[in-house]
């Protein structure tokens, strides 16, 4: 039997090739960077201006609907928002519509601990998990206490005085969602009304969040680790999301190398006449 | 209910905000009982699979079950307990994270396999794929600035006809579905057959 050609090679390439080609190409500029420049998008700078137009003591609303796994790509996002909103004397509520919401707001107080100083119940509350999706976040808009009667700690929401202020959408002076659940808070808070809405998506979303841009129901947005990273680069905050985009760059060039070298065994055949 | 909710929503009658709120609040209560349902069938499936020493699966099924009835357990016991913020922060959250990684590496090996310009349809994909992949990385704008002019036109005028167009499709396949679902000739819904 003849020797298998290159390009017959190329087409039963080993797997275990390109996983250990990805593990280099991740760790590589993880431990060396090459610091590559970041461009910021013209959705993530609106979203990052809607942020700085907030005015002391306006009360903003943050969906976390990312479950942990989602954290590399968007709990970045997540601290840029809460240390610009909190630089602007927001006043911040987090509710989240993952069942692992009391793990991500414990992971973001760890990220930003001046949470942790400020008066719980006054400046910042944790409402935690709701369901119901259209439905909860319909009725949160004419009456939060519906949906939360107490806070994620058990606290009754008429011993926070911060609720008493922010009991209907129209209390809100912005929502903001997190990687996903962009949809009920369009139609049931920023049609009806007019609260601004605004967030991060995870990469996949990019597309699907696109039309939702482009006719400004929904002001900004930031699209995954890249969005974080240009929302740290903003507010000139540079973390883990800015750190990671070297093996984002990375990774993305060993894909497409890998793709136009799964495509020339095909070239090649057309060339040749083949099938 | 349904002439409810849309009257409340487009039209904002005042006399229909209490009964729209009331069913509103139906809704969140139904979802949280579906959450029991849940558990419910999981247990119902995996424990089938146990009884039956269905191969290849029971073995999984035991941990499946033992998990849930030890972390339910410790819920019930104290949600803000350390046993059971234990389990979470460094038997879920580590698995979850892993299990998210790990797809970099289905990803990449099913690009490899499948991403295939066999025909010119696919070509073009492909062509496109790429331009955006360098659109999203830094890189990309490295080696050639026009990639992410190309890619954010991809994203933008390039797909938004099309992802217009296929939401509101979806958005009146649900309207008819629910309409379906109301009069009746739709009971694939409750589980049923025709």
């Amino acid at each position: 039997m003849a020797n298998p050609t290159i390009f017959e090679r190329l087409d039963k390439l080993d797997r275990r090739i390109y996983y250990w080609l990805i593990v280099i190409v991740i760790t590589w500029p993880l431990v060396s960077p090459i610091g590559l420049p970041i461009t910021v998008k013209p959705s993530t700078r609106a979203l990052y201006d809607g942020l700085t137009a907030v005015q002391e003591g306006d009360v903003v609303l943050i969906d976390i609907f990312m479950s942990v796994s989602t954290w590399p790509e968007c709990m970045g996002g997540l601290v840029v928002e809460t240390n610009t909103l909190l630089d602007r004397g927001a006043r911040l509520i987090y509710v989240g519509n993952s069942v692992d919401v009391s793990r991500s707001w414990e992971r973001l107080n760890e990220l930003v601990p001046r949470l942790g100083l400020l008066e719980y119940g006054t400046d910042v509350v944790f409402l935690g998990y709701y369901t119901g999706a259209d439905a909860a976040a319909s009725q949160m808009a004419v009456d939060m206490s519906s949906i939360f009667p107490a806070d994620h700690f058990g606290t009754p929401i008429d011993d926070l005085p911060l609720m008493s202020d922010a009991n209907s959408a129209t209390d809100y002076a912005m929502v903001l969602f997190t990687a996903e659940g962009e949809v009920k808070w369009i139609q049931q808070w920023g049609e009806p009304y007019g609260v601004p809405v605004a967030g991060m998506g995870i990469a996949m979303k990019g597309s699907a969040l696109a039309p939702y841009l482009a006719s400004g129901d929904i002001f900004g947005l930031a699209v995954g680790v890249r969005g974080a990273a240009e929302l740290e680069k903003l507010a000139g905050m540079p973390a883990a999301a800015t750190t990671t985009m070297d093996a984002i760059s990375s990774t993305h060039l060993l894909f497409v190398i890998l793709i136009v070298l799964a495509n020339l065994p095909i070239i090649y055949n057309k060339i040749k006449g083949g099938s | 209910m349904f002439a409810v909710i849309i009257a409340d929503y487009f039209f904002a009658i005042a006399s229909l905000g209490s009964v729209a709120e009331v069913l509103r609040q139906f809704a969140v209560v139904i979802s949280n009982i579906a959450l029991g349902l849940g558990v419910i069938s999981l247990l119902r499936i995996h424990g089938r699979n146990v009884q039956r020493r269905l191969e290849g699966r029971w073995l999984y099924s035991i941990v499946t079950i033992i998990t849930f009835v030890s972390v339910f357990l410790l819920g019930i016991i104290n949600t803000n307990g350390d046993q059971y913020t234990w389990a979470f922060n460094h038997v879920y959250t580590t698995l979850q994270q892993t299990m998210y990684a790990s797809t970099g590496f289905f990803i990449v090996s099913s690009a490899y396999r499948a991403f295939r310009a066999r025909n010119i349809d696919a070509g073009l994909l492909l062509i496109a794929g790429c331009i955006v992949v360098f659109t999203n990385a830094p890189i990309g704008e490295v080696i050639w600035s026009g990639f992410p002019v190309i890619g954010d036109w991809l994203l933008g005028p390039g797909q938004l006809p099309g992802y217009r167009v296929l939401m509101m499709i979806a958005g009146f396949g649900t309207i008819v579905y629910a309409y379906r679902v109301i009069t009746g000739n739709e009971r694939g819904f409750f589980g049923g057959g025709e």
